[in-house]
């Protein structure tokens, strides 16, 4: 599935609102040429995966897909580089990011390691596991990112990630 | 015969060498670029399920539309409830669908398949309002269109304020479910989706692959029949979701395993005798594009031509009248299309089919046979002093040669001969899939053999009757789709969902049977 490519690449982000790609034709091939892309502050680096708190058993644990079904869980994760800098960025630059996911509370996700188990080789990580509800709408899957980047010690900005790339939206199914 | 390369891609090197000294790629036939085609209109098909919708982009929050039920097959009645909206405020309820075309290359020596081109859009459903609340109630039915999996937004003001979703599911309708060996069953679906697993469903028998049926351009319905074969007995059908024109036969383990399948017991209730041969053709169906094969428009002003029939099968006659030549002599000429795709090459070809002297009025009229030769689109042109001074398009049918079988009773290891005429040379009609009691075996092709075809087989199997079933297929997909059909495997929706339909051919299916004696 197109979408499942897209799963592992980076994820350009805007630094304020959706990302501006321009709708791929029917046969786009893959990958879609980014560039001439629009100058961004962050990227973020985004993979979906089944969490072992699905309730409809996946193929696979912790293996990455766009489609999800209904009563299995959806991991997010992932990591926020500074595009001018380079920098992969930390708890200590980030003061909040938010999961917000359509008709949904927005979810805090912490900054944490990789299987939540600190040690020398494990990457830290913000993530958070959402349970698709049974009733839950088919189809599309419309979510988006925030991050409140810290620029001084009292002010931070909000960079928003919204992955609207037409054709290669992430589904809910039955 | 002279031959003249005319394509770029110089596709007969060895065929047309000596022509190609004296050809020049003539402008009229210069070589198109893949292109959609429209559909032709078929009675019952739905158009799409409403008025285009504008442009829209998600809300910065976006909510959710609740659909209950959220699954059922086209028709469903539903209610779409939704909170948290603006109050009283107008919302167009849309829908997630699109238009699906064939996308094809008319070239004068060809028509290349470029596979099935989708194109996405969202349509007004319905029009509603939000109450002082903010809150939505709709009662509305899931529509007639492509199946699978649809969003529902309300927008206003070009915003998607909120999503929803259903899975529109397929349905199935098998009859009858009973009868001898040779019966004729019918296989009617409505709801198939959109995408490349979606729009394709594969045919099996007995664990027998049968073929396939697409509903690209009808919207989610497709309509086929098949026919009953083996000993008396139970048999099973099968109607599984296809890829690439193969059964997906796991498919309950894929990303769609939604779409399921449908099984079937067939009862073969009594060996009668074969059934008569039997040609099938396609719905006479009005073509939208007027792209033809070896055509080229080079009638001269006050020069009129025009055939007595459009189309006609190898030997009959059809009578050809021009009016605003010259005095004296005139030649009347074939074009075609000859070669191969096994290597050589193929291009198109001129062939003369008679002298004529033209009258002082300037008129003819000449009855002329239809050459043996491959199906299709082609040219009659009138030419004098080497130049052309009318043409006029015309179609080779196919057709059964002396009765299409070289009999009715066989024993086993007896050589069974069925043979054609009129089989084409583009790449949608320049071969016939085969099935023996309802397995695939491979394709016939008539084109290196001037729509001669002819399919030898030896007579296998128990005794008892047995059929065989040529179908029309594509011979192959050019690139240029992520949702590619494998070639060569029996299209069974070739009545209403082939490629061809929209540029005016009509190809037929045969059926043929015959029985084993010890």
């Amino acid at each position: 599935m197109r979408a499942l490519k897209l799963l592992v690449v980076a994820a350009a982000a805007a630094t304020a609102l959706a990302i501006a790609v321009p709708a791929p034709g029917a046969n786009a091939p893959f990958p879609m040429n980014p560039f001439p892309a629009a100058e961004v502050g962050y990227t973020f680096n985004l993979q979906t995966l089944f969490g072992h708190g699905s309730r409809v058993r996946p193929a696979v644990y912790c293996a990455d897909s766009s489609v999800f079904r209904r009563g299995q869980q959806v991991v997010f994760r992932l990591y926020i580089v500074d595009a001018k800098t380079g920098k992969v960025l930390t708890g200590k630059d980030i003061r909040r990011v938010v999961l917000r996911i359509a008709g949904q509370p927005d979810q805090t996700m912490p900054f944490r390691p990789q299987g939540g188990n600190p040690d020398a080789t494990s990457p830290w990580l913000w993530s958070k596991a959402w349970l698709v509800p049974g009733d839950y709408p088919l189809g599309t899957f419309k979510f988006d990112i925030a991050a409140q980047i810290k620029q001084t010690k009292n002010t931070a900005k909000w960079v928003v990630y919204n992955p609207v790339i037409p054709g290669t939206d992430w589904q809910i199914t039955p | 015969m002279n031959t003249r390369i005319r394509n770029k891609r110089l596709r007969l090197p060895i065929l047309g060498a000596a022509a190609l000294l004296v050809a020049a790629v003539a402008p009229e036939l210069a070589p198109a670029e893949p292109h959609p085609v429209t559909p032709p209109v078929i009675s019952g098909i739905a158009g799409l399920p409403g008025p285009v919708a504008a442009p829209a982009k998600p809300a910065a929050r976006m909510g959710i539309l609740k659909a209950t039920p959220d699954t059922g097959p086209p028709g469903t009645p539903f209610v779409l409830t939704g909170s948290g909206l603006p109050a009283n405020t107008d919302l167009d309820i849309t829908w997630s669908t699109g238009t699906k075309q064939y996308k094809l290359d008319v070239v004068p020596d060809s028509v290349d398949f470029y596979g099935r081109i989708f194109t996405p859009m969202a349509v007004v459903l319905a029009k509603g309002r939000t109450d002082g609340s903010g809150n939505l109630k709709m009662n509305l039915k899931f529509p007639q269109d492509y199946g699978a999996l649809h969003d529902i937004y309300a927008v206003s003001d070009g915003t998607q304020l909120a999503k929803g979703g259903v899975l529109v599911e397929r349905t199935y309708k098998v009859w009858p479910l009973k009868g001898p060996v040779g019966a004729t069953i019918n296989i009617k679906l409505n709801g198939l989706g959109w995408l490349g697993y979606m729009d394709t469903v594969g045919v099996i028998w007995d664990n027998r692959y049968v073929g396939f049926l697409s509903s690209v351009t009808t919207r989610g319905q497709a309509t086929a029949t098949i026919r009953a074969a083996g000993p008396p007995g139970k048999h099973v059908l099968e109607l599984v979701p296809a890829s690439a024109t193969t059964p997906f036969l796991n498919i309950k383990q894929s990303a769609v395993g939604y779409l399921g399948f449908k099984r079937y017991t067939f009862t073969v209730t009594k060996d009668a005798g074969p059934p008569p041969t039997k040609v099938v053709w396609p719905l006479d169906l009005k073509p939208t594009s007027s792209e033809r094969t070896t055509f080229r428009t080079a009638t001269v002003e006050g020069v009129t031509a025009k055939a007595s029939t459009e189309s006609g099968t190898v030997g009959s006659k059809v009578v050809l009248t021009a009016t605003g030549l010259s005095p004296g002599g005139a030649t009347i000429q074939w074009n075609t299309a000859v070669g191969t795709r096994t290597g050589a090459g193929y291009a198109v070809a001129y062939t003369p089919l008679m002298s004529v002297t033209v009258p002082a009025s300037g008129k003819i009229e000449t009855e002329l046979t239809v050459p043996d030769d491959v199906g299709g689109w082609h040219t009659i042109e009138v030419l004098q002093d080497g130049k052309t001074k009318a043409s006029v398009a015309y179609r080779i049918d196919q057709s059964l040669y002396q009765g299409g079988i070289n009999g009715k009773r066989f024993k086993q290891g007896d050589l069974i001969k069925i043979h054609l005429k009129g089989v084409g040379f583009t790449e949608l009609d320049n071969i016939l899939a085969v099935t023996v009691d309802n397995a695939y075996i491979g394709y016939v092709c008539g084109f290196f053999s001037a729509g001669d075809t002819v399919l030898e087989m030896v007579a296998t199997g128990q005794p008892g009757t047995h059929i065989v079933d040529l179908t029309p297929t594509i011979y192959k997909q050019q690139k240029g789709g992520n949702d590619i059909w494998y070639g060569g495997t029996p299209f069974l929706t070739y009545r209403t969902d082939y490629p061809l339909l929209a540029l005016g051919y009509r190809l037929p299916a045969y059926h043929f049977a015959y029985t084993i004696v010890k």
